[in-house]
């Protein structure tokens, strides 16, 4: 029996948060410093034939103008494909693409400087559309990769056939928007220049091994004189995996050019304008089922507007795909993925990376079959859903850990479904029209076979004298909770008391890699090697323990913060003591490396990855027929996560997410026309405030996985996922109509039911 | 960017600052003018700005025959003062937030003439009228007029809410797509009688030209007639409005909310009980 | 340019500092004041991760210009400590997980404590509207609202 895990300890990150008196990094500042501004591109494509900065640089407060040339070393930011430079030189691609980085003795004088370097561009003929890029004899958007910026394919059986004996096929085509991360801390960076002739880089940010590496290259010297480390992050969903590679070069090369400290923070329209979004999608799709509602066939296309550069674009598409035909047994599936380079701002990852787009698509197309079979959603979702012996559409067969018939039914029953749904009185007394919509969804956690190199944790656990005991790892807070569910891990495991373990602050010349912040993946790889540091020094100790107490270690048995072995009893506290009296280290590295996979990627089949989480979504919502308005009544989500380490901040990320995904569904409509995104702040891009938050119910089942820590499975990302196609069907249950297009907007909303021509 | 404050006193003072300084604009609570005055997202280039806050233009009077409201009264001020007329409550409490109104003044919002205030309509529905002082006069005019032939140069004193508001059924309506966002659309509509025959009604809408506006060929249909169908309020706005589209809304979206805010807002007027 | 004076009660002490009249109220806490607490989140107004109280009331100090301050009282989050009412709401947003990323965490305790100010047992809506201009993107806002709701019930007597 655990004594911690499952219960919830107070996040000891938020004391100084509520206080604020936690260092973010605006909030940092060192002798000398400089402030960077970005000179950035104002056309979708243009030449570059010269940079200016003669005015910018008579301003006395001005320290200097840098531009590619400057770049000590390569003109390239490293993710997948090494195509995105760093800074233009002869083309800009993407309106708001960096040109030129002008540093200042102060924020306002970058700011006013900035404007004043000219630079002369030919405009270009840009291509905006993702359908336009991939037409026949298109202009080259990627000088790299051409427009096809990556592909997958995956093909299973025989689609074809399948559909024809189908008794009915049902099809649509789905369009989603961009979204915004929208985290209230926009990007920021210091560089300060050190002794030893290297770079510190202050930063927020998800993944500081892969700031690293792109410091090292354009500096164009050894990592080993690099060392990047993590600020209080307020809040990254994604936005600050890949893009903050970007602004940390900016400041690294001015800061190594000026040997001066340089900050670089962005503002809120800079951020929206040049950071990474949430790729629009486009999906088409199409079920075949028999008449008992056992689908047999799926096809799909899916593409991806990437933007001008490829970022993670080839690993998000990737995800998106193997996902694409729902958590569900299909004998027939096919799939065509593209990523397509445009002239617009390069996206990269947003929690549920590829999957929202093809959720929303195929969770609608699925009610679309249960109207056609005239079978209940719920029903038809039960029916194919996968199950311990059955495969997904990649053909990974489930030997473990599924809990999704269990997720489905008790979300159906938290919702009051059958009740609900056959409710005779649909109009509410305000006149509004009530509906109830499903979803489901699984999610692979980790990075799977797509990034399986580099699947893997690395950990440093010791104690010091006192008992407390100190946690290196390579993965990130930025909210999410990571440093007390790994402390809470920590202490489980060896034995100490959840209040005495400490994770030691971010610095990549401190912590071991312990692979990126992302793909749901800390709480899993993280956590087990900690256990893995944990088990060994607890063995340490235990040896030291039975040695002085006269017992054989197997008799020894342990709670947090106490050892005992029959009637005799010791502290946590006193064993340490004994072990420091004995001169033996208490201290480990653990390591842990994710289960293999075996992927055919010729035709897209093997195990995507090693385990899954499973979804259910029920949402009630209300519409205004008049005026298009949607109220969400109430959401309930339920995961199958394996286990809930901290039960307070998995409720946390459930409705955290839930709320994100209603702003995906709703409202957040990113305006972008001809590459230009328009009004850049918050009173444009519309994100989900406290007066709109319906009830959201956690539903939590826990099917354990074994190579999970006490049988955990990622949940950082499910929560969004597939709360868009649950409202859809809610309002399709309402109204009678279905929209396709993500956000629905009141006036898209209107457009379909015609009140609007 | 203001470069220099000065915090005229007097009404005549800051009068004659504002006509003799070139690059200049009156500052009230600042909500409107301090974000865009920034450097880079400048669209405004002032370098000084007429603070207002030392002249006296901060009480709200309650007489019998009229409610004067000094031009530098804060919403929030507004929201919390009972004794206003119910409608102009509804609309100061749905705009914004809190921290908004802490600082926006109801001159200035009249000052921004802006399409997404959903204050305008419901003082229009008021009969408002509205005091300024110009460079050498000062007068007194409806509060329509005002928007029809807006001059920022102009110091907004006050408004001036006539008694008779106590006798007039009213509703007002914002359209916004989350509860904190911008309103899109927004009306207000205030009459005697009631629904069986409808009198001296008075309808305004904001969001659909580019200030709030009365319309006033629908008033006079209205009058003296019992209350139509809420369709046949829909094509009687429809055809008397042309927004323009833009990022927020098609013009035929604006145009079909205007119309079901405004036949909402008159069915909700005809039952509301006269309180007062 | 730093050619200006500003005096003001700020976080319970009447102080004087040089300023310049182009800073807002956020740039003058935040750099001049060195009182980095308050947080910058959109510079327009729009997210009320700013949010201080302006003689009592609360305000997103990027639409105030510093020199509007000039003669009034100022509170941040780091003077608001001394208020009773911050050791119940510090207590309850602990308890309830109602920061997570932390960036929005500082303007709702200054909007919650204003509200418990003037309506010492708010209802959820009035919570909820009191709220309203902040955003929070971790939570879904739902913990802050148990939170607030929580730390109301305390009355400060944690």
């Amino acid at each position: 029996m655990t004594k911690i895990i499952g219960t919830s300890p107070l996040r000891e990150d938020a004391r100084v948060k509520i206080d604020g008196a936690a260092k973010y990094v605006d909030d940092l500042s060192f002798p000398g410093m400089a402030y960077a501004m970005l000179v950035r591109s104002p056309f979708p494509h243009a030449k570059i034939s010269e940079i200016d900065a003669s005015h910018a640089l008579e301003l006395p407060e001005v320290v200097a103008v840098i531009t590619a040339k400057d770049i000590p070393g390569k003109n390239k930011i490293p993710i997948v494909f090494d195509d995105q430079p760093c800074l233009a030189e002869d083309e800009a691609r993407y309106i708001g693409e960096p040109v030129a980085i002008v540093v200042a003795n102060d924020r306002r004088t970058a700011q006013i400087a900035a404007t004043l370097v000219s630079v002369k561009y030919s405009e270009l003929p840009a291509i905006t559309d993702p359908l336009l890029s991939l037409a026949e004899g298109a202009e080259k958007v990627n000088p790299v990769l051409g427009n096809i910026l990556s592909r997958h394919k995956v093909n299973k059986g025989d689609v074809d056939s399948a559909m024809s004996i189908a008794d009915v096929v049902v099809e649509g085509e789905y369009k989603t928007g961009y979204q915004e991360h929208a985290y209230i801390e926009t990007q920021g960076v210091i560089a300060v220049p050190e002794n030893e002739g290297g770079i510190a880089l202050y930063g927020s940010m998800q993944c500081p091994f892969y700031i690293h590496k792109a410091l090292g290259y354009v500096l164009g010297i050894p990592l080993s004189k690099l060392r990047v480390i993590q600020t209080v992050t307020g809040g990254a969903f994604g936005g600050k995996e890949d893009f903050p590679s970007l602004p940390a070069t900016h400041a690294a090369i001015a800061a190594y050019l000026t040997s001066r400290p340089v900050k670089l923070v962005m503002t809120r329209e800079e951020d929206i304008l040049c950071s990474t979004k949430r790729h629009p999608g486009i999906v088409r799709i199409k079920y075949g089922a028999r008449r008992d509602g056992t689908i047999i066939a799926c096809d799909a296309e899916y593409i991806l507007n990437a933007g001008a550069w490829s970022t993670l674009s080839p690993i998000v598409l990737w995800r998106g795909t193997v996902h694409s035909g729902g958590p569900y047994r299909i004998e027939n599936f096919r799939v065509d993925a593209k990523a397509v380079a445009t002239n617009s701002v390069p996206n990269g990852a947003f929690r549920g990376f590829g999957q929202p787009q093809v959720c929303f698509a195929n969770e609608s197309l699925i009610d679309e079959l249960a109207v056609k079979l005239g079978m209940d959603p719920v029903e038809l979702r039960l029916r194919n859903a996968l199950d311990i012996g059955l495969e997904t559409l990649t053909n990974h067969v489930i030997k473990e850990s599924c809990g999704l018939k269990k997720v489905i039914s008790l979300v159906r029953d938290e919702v009051k479904w059958l009740e609900n749904r056959s409710r005779k009185e649909r109009v509410l007394s305000n006149g509004k029209y009530y509906g109830v919509g499903f979803s489901a969804a699984f999610y692979g956690t980790g990075l799977g076979a797509g990034g399986k190199k580099i699947d893997r944790s690395g950990a440093f656990l010791q104690v010091a004298f006192d008992g407390s005991v100190q946690i290196a790892v390579g993965t990130t807070e930025m909210g999410q909770g990571h440093n007390t569910v790994l402390s809470m891990i920590a202490a489980e495991e060896l034995g100490a008391d959840v209040k005495k373990v400490s994770m030691l602050p971010i610095d990549t010349s401190r912590v071991p890699d312990s692979g990126p912040t992302v793909a749901s993946r800390a709480t899993m790889m993280s956590g087990q090697a900690i256990r893995d540091a944990a088990k060994q020094v607890r063995k340490i100790i235990h040896d030291v323990v039975a040695k002085r107490l006269g017992v054989a270690v197997e008799t020894l048995e342990f709670e947090p913060g106490v050892i005992f072995s029959g009637a005799k009893k010791i502290t946590f506290e006193e064993a340490v003591t004994w072990c420091f009296d004995e001169r033996v280290h208490l201290a480990a590295q653990g390591w842990f490396k994710a289960p293999n996979t075996e992927w055919n990627s010729e035709n897209g089949l093997g195990d995507a990855y090693y385990a899954y989480t499973y979804t259910a979504i029920g949402a009630e919502v209300a519409v205004d027929k008049e005026t298009g308005e949607v109220e969400v009544l109430r959401i309930v989500s339920g995961h199958d996560i394996g286990k809930a380490i901290n039960r307070r901040e998995v409720e946390g990320q459930i409705q955290g997410g839930a709320v994100q995904g209603m702003g995906y569904a709703l409202y957040e409509d990113l305006v972008s026309t001809n590459g230009k995104i328009i009004r850049p702040n918050f009173s444009g891009y519309i994100i989900p405030t406290a007066a709109d938050i319906p009830e959201i119910k956690p539903v939590i089942v826990e099917e354990p996985y074994e190579g999970g820590p006490f049988g955990a499975k990622g949940l950082g990302e499910p929560p969004l996922i597939a709360i868009a196609p649950a409202i859809a069907n809610a309002i399709f249950d309402a109204i009678g109509v279905r929209i396709k297009k993500l956000p629905m907007t009141p006036e898209r909303i209107l457009e379909t039911l015609e009140a609007v021509r | 960017m203001f470069r220099e404050f000065l915090t005229p006193s007097t009404i005549e003072e800051a009068v004659k600052l504002r006509n003799s300084i070139d690059s200049s604009m009156y500052l009230a609570g600042g909500t409107e003018i301090n974000s865009i005055v920034w450097p880079c997202r400048s669209k405004i280039s002032a370098n000084t700005a007429i603070y207002l806050d030392k002249l006296p233009l901060k009480n709200v009077k309650v007489e019998k025959t009229k409610i004067e409201i000094g031009a530098s009264v804060t919403i929030q001020e507004l929201v919390e003062n009972k004794s206003l007329p119910p409608m102009l409550l509804a609309a100061v409490r749905l705009f914004a937030n809190r921290n908004v109104r802490t600082m926006g003044t109801i001159g200035g919002n009249i000052g921004g003439n802006r399409a997404c205030s959903n204050i305008a309509p419901a003082l229009l529905a008021l009969n408002t009228s509205i005091m300024l002082a110009g460079k050498n006069s000062k007068e007194k005019i409806t509060l329509e007029q005002y928007f029809s032939n807006h001059d920022p140069e102009k110091l907004i004193l006050s408004i001036e809410i006539p008694s008779g508001w106590q006798k007039r059924r009213w509703a007002v309506r914002k359209h916004t797509r989350t509860a904190n966002d911008v309103s899109l659309v927004s009306a207000a509509v205030s009459f005697s009688g009631t629904e069986a025959k409808i009198e001296e009604p008075i309808i305004a809408v904001n969001g659909v030209v580019p200030h709030a506006t009365r319309l006033y060929e629908l008033e006079k249909k209205l009058d003296g007639q019992s209350l139509p169908s809420r369709e046949a309020i829909d094509e009687e706005v429809k055809k008397l409005v042309n927004p323009e589209s833009d990022l927020r809304g098609s013009s035929e979206f604006k145009k079909h909310l205007s119309a079901v805010l405004v036949s909402d807002a008159l069915h909700e007027a005809a039952h509301r009980v006269v309180c007062r | 340019m730093k050619n200006s004076t500003l005096h003001l009660k700020l976080n319970g002490n009447e102080k004087t500092f040089l300023i310049d009249p182009a800073d807002t109220l956020l740039d003058f806490l935040r750099e001049t004041a060195q009182l980095t607490g308050t947080k910058e989140g959109c510079g327009k107004g729009e997210c009320g991760a700013c949010t201080v109280l302006l003689d009592g009331k609360p305000v997103n100090s990027c639409l105030v210009m510093a020199v509007q301050a000039e003669g009034r009282s100022v509170t941040t989050i780091e003077g608001i400590k001394s208020d009773k009412r911050f050791d119940a709401l510090r207590a309850s947003f602990l308890e309830h997980g109602a920061s997570q990323c932390g960036a929005c965490t500082p303007g709702f305790i200054i909007s919650s404590a204003a509200l418990l100010t003037d309506n010492p047992d708010p209802t959820d809506k009035e919570i909820r509207s009191a709220l309203e201009g902040n955003l929070c993107r971790c939570t879904g806002y739902l913990k802050i609202f148990s939170a607030v709701k929580h730390a109301a019930e305390n009355k400060g007597e944690r």
